[in-house]
């Protein structure tokens, strides 16, 4: 049981005069959640690294205001006994973990708690049962889909037992099923007194369990009336199935034969036949772990297959890497790996110049980079952007390279209403101006404008469906 | 054998040899490294590794010595690379860097943080030739051709792999790893007595065999 209160909070980075946010009080009770939610890059995520006393700690920031922790200042709390009542689970699992699996990591918490051998037996079966997590524990971290991840990371935040839980986008690439399973495991939680604090950009399914909804206005964070909060979760209300056309004699551009793919030991897909067609949109969809990343790996070469893919007729097998590379081209999960410059100006210049294809002018590409508001950030390093920042710089960096074929995996991960339609309208005048595109997303707002076909992976084949 | 105590022995021995010039010793370590790296059934492909790529090391020193010194010391010399590449190649392949980690954290009184940094720092290889490959791969996607002579791939590299430490620094942290503070350890690695004296015999069979040779 805890209570946290923040009082006159704010923060700036050391070189900028302006506050990244301030004037922020407020309080977080027991058997509660609240919902942060704000456009990407308002330091949502940096609020909540700040009430887990990772930052200032780990960036060149400055805070002022206070925090409190049962009205004593967190401040004056001694670390471990801090890290015992409050943890978090960050945005980016990758950046969480720092053994080889689940197992080992968890083994690694629990022996910092201090617990004994059996007590630690004893959590980690625990944690399996909380998360699921019993198929894939001992799995190496790198070979587990983004929302396995995101499943482990939150077991061992269970493990940890703390009265505080901060999230931070915890089901950003968990399929709309494990969503409603992993919300209704927050309020198992919640029902055992825990003050729970989420940062989400999608407001789905939260509005029977949310007790308080935290708009970001106006450089700080404030709650909000009931009702505000419950007309703010109507614009997330999912219309239930969306309808779409089955492709037919349309020109194909990539066409998989008798496709088997498997990771290590476990088939993901398994001598399936299909098209993709020459400009148009297709959504991949499938369950978590399901292997559509794996499928994408595959379609450029990173990963081995058996069967049969070819690009305008032609085998995969029989292009050449650096010619490949100029017609099909990948937006990776993770932005990170996407990168080559130090700064946010350097990588869309290194875009234009290397073009394969000249899909925009140079106004138009201005009108990106403002629509995206990345204006302000040109001079700044990309590792030092939101994730949410990073993912818009990624795509629009990639979008400009003018590939025939564009595979983007979960483009709109961490990323707000307003960023997804400024995309959507840049990936659609690719498209219109000939670029074809297959995606991966768990996120469905604004998909219906973009997408023509849909693909569905399940049972290890590949198949048209009519509707998503 | 304790990975910590073989790792202790091996340096002797490697200390020893580079200060003696003992050409039957540097045979007897080669041929008893041989010997314990077979029978921990080493694949045929290593064993070729550690026996081919040494020969240019081994025979630039040889040729050297030919040339402006004397034979003799020549395979002195040459037969010391391979002593050393052998007594690594049986510590490498006999021993985990986890149990390595984790017996000197556990008996050797090394602070936890930097046991950790052990096994980071042997993870870390793996995590930039992958981040290499990334890189080259993402670079091509972006018509860029990045050779392994490219200052940018490697500025990328050691980029990411400072970012990466930064990151795994407030990982830990977030699970509960306090410098200083204790710790509880799941997998206990006692060091058995036994292991003492193979330590010494090992150390006075090197001995004797400098005397007598």
């Amino acid at each position: 049981m805890a209570t946290l209160n923040l009082k006159n909070l704010k923060f700036n980075y050391e070189d900028s005069k302006f506050p990244i946010f301030s004037n922020v009080s407020l309080e977080f009770k027991s058997n509660t959640i609240s919902i942060i939610h704000g456009p990407s890059g308002c330091g949502k995520s940096t609020l909540l690294k700040i009430i887990a006393r990772l930052y200032p700690k780990y960036n060149e920031g400055v805070t002022s205001g206070k925090i409190l922790l049962n009205q004593k200042s967190i401040n004056s709390i001694n670390e471990i006994s801090f890290r015992k009542k409050v943890a978090m689970m960050f945005q980016n699992p990758n950046q969480q973990f720092c053994m080889q699996n689940g197992y080992d990591e968890l083994i690694f918490t629990m022996e910092n708690l201090q617990l004994s051998k059996e007590q630690i037996v004893n959590k980690i079966d625990k944690a399996i049962k909380f998360g699921n997590i019993q198929q894939i524990i001992s799995h190496p971290f790198d070979t587990l889909s983004g929302g396995e991840k995101q499943r482990m990371a939150l077991s061992i935040i269970y493990a940890i037992n703390p009265d505080i839980i901060l999230l931070d986008e915890p089901f950003a690439s968990v399929d709309y099923e494990t969503r409603k399973i992993m919300i209704n495991k927050l309020h198992q939680l919640k029902d055992m007194g825990k003050t729970i604090i989420i940062v989400d950009h999608d407001l789905s399914l939260y509005e029977n369990i949310f007790n308080n909804l935290i708009i970001y206005h106006d450089n700080t964070f404030k709650s909000n009336s009931y009702e505000t909060a419950i007309r703010k979760f109507k614009e997330f209300q999912l219309s239930s199935s969306i309808k779409c056309s089955i492709p037919d004699k349309q020109p194909i551009i990539l066409s998989l034969k008798n496709l088997s793919i498997s990771n290590g030991d476990k088939d993901l897909i398994k001598d399936s036949n299909i098209n993709f067609y020459k400009g148009y949109t297709t959504l991949i969809t499938g369950k978590n772990g399901s292997g559509k990343t794996s499928l994408f790996n595959t379609l450029i070469k990173n990963h081995s297959f058996d069967g049969e893919i070819l690009l305008n007729q032609k085998s995969i097998k029989k292009i050449r890497s650096l010619k490949y590379y100029k017609k099909v081209g990948i937006i990776f999960q993770e932005s990170e790996k996407q990168f080559i410059k130090l700064t946010v100006k350097e990588e869309i210049k290194l875009s234009i110049k290397k073009h394969n294809h000249k899909l925009f002018s140079q106004t138009e590409i201005d009108n990106f980079i403002n629509s995206l508001g990345l204006t302000s950030l040109l001079d700044q390093v990309v590792y030092s952007l939101s994730e949410g920042q990073k993912k818009k710089l990624q795509i629009l960096s990639m979008v400009i390279m003018g590939h025939s074929v564009l595979l983007l995996d979960e483009p709109f991960e961490g990323l707000d209403l307003k960023s997804i339609k400024a995309i959507t309208n840049i990936i659609k005048l690719a498209k219109q101006r000939g670029q074809t595109q297959i995606i991966i997303s768990h996120q469905r707002y604004q998909l219906e404008e973009l997408i023509d076909f849909h693909v569905q992976l399940s049972n290890n084949k590949l198949e048209y469906k009519e509707s998503f | 054998m304790d990975p910590a105590l073989k790792l202790i022995t091996i340096l002797i021995i490697a200390f020893e040899i580079s200060f003696t010039q003992n050409l039957i010793l540097n045979f007897i370590i080669i041929a008893f490294s041989l010997l314990i790296l077979i029978l921990n059934k080493i694949k045929i492909k290593s064993l070729l590794h550690i026996l081919i790529i040494p020969i240019i090391p081994a025979i630039g020193i040889y040729s050297s010595q030919l040339i402006n010194g004397s034979a003799n010391y020549g395979i002195i010399l040459a037969t010391r690379v391979y002593a050393y590449v052998f007594l690594g190649a049986t510590f490498t392949k006999t021993s985990s860097i986890e149990d390595l980690a984790f017996t000197l954290e556990q008996n050797f009184n090394l602070p936890s943080k930097f046991a950790y940094g052990v096994l980071g720092a042997f993870n870390l290889t793996e995590t930039i030739k992958k981040e290499i490959k990334q890189i080259k791969m993402s670079a091509t996607m972006r018509n860029l051709h990045l050779t392994f002579l490219s200052p940018t791939l490697y500025f990328k590299s050691i980029m990411s792999a400072l970012n990466w430490s930064n990151l795994l620094a407030e990982g830990m942290t977030s699970h509960l790893f306090v410098e200083n503070n204790p710790r509880t350890h799941f997998k206990i690695i006692h060091i058995n007595k036994f292991d003492y004296v193979k330590i010494i015999i090992t150390i006075v069979v090197v001995q004797l065999i400098l005397i007598a040779f």
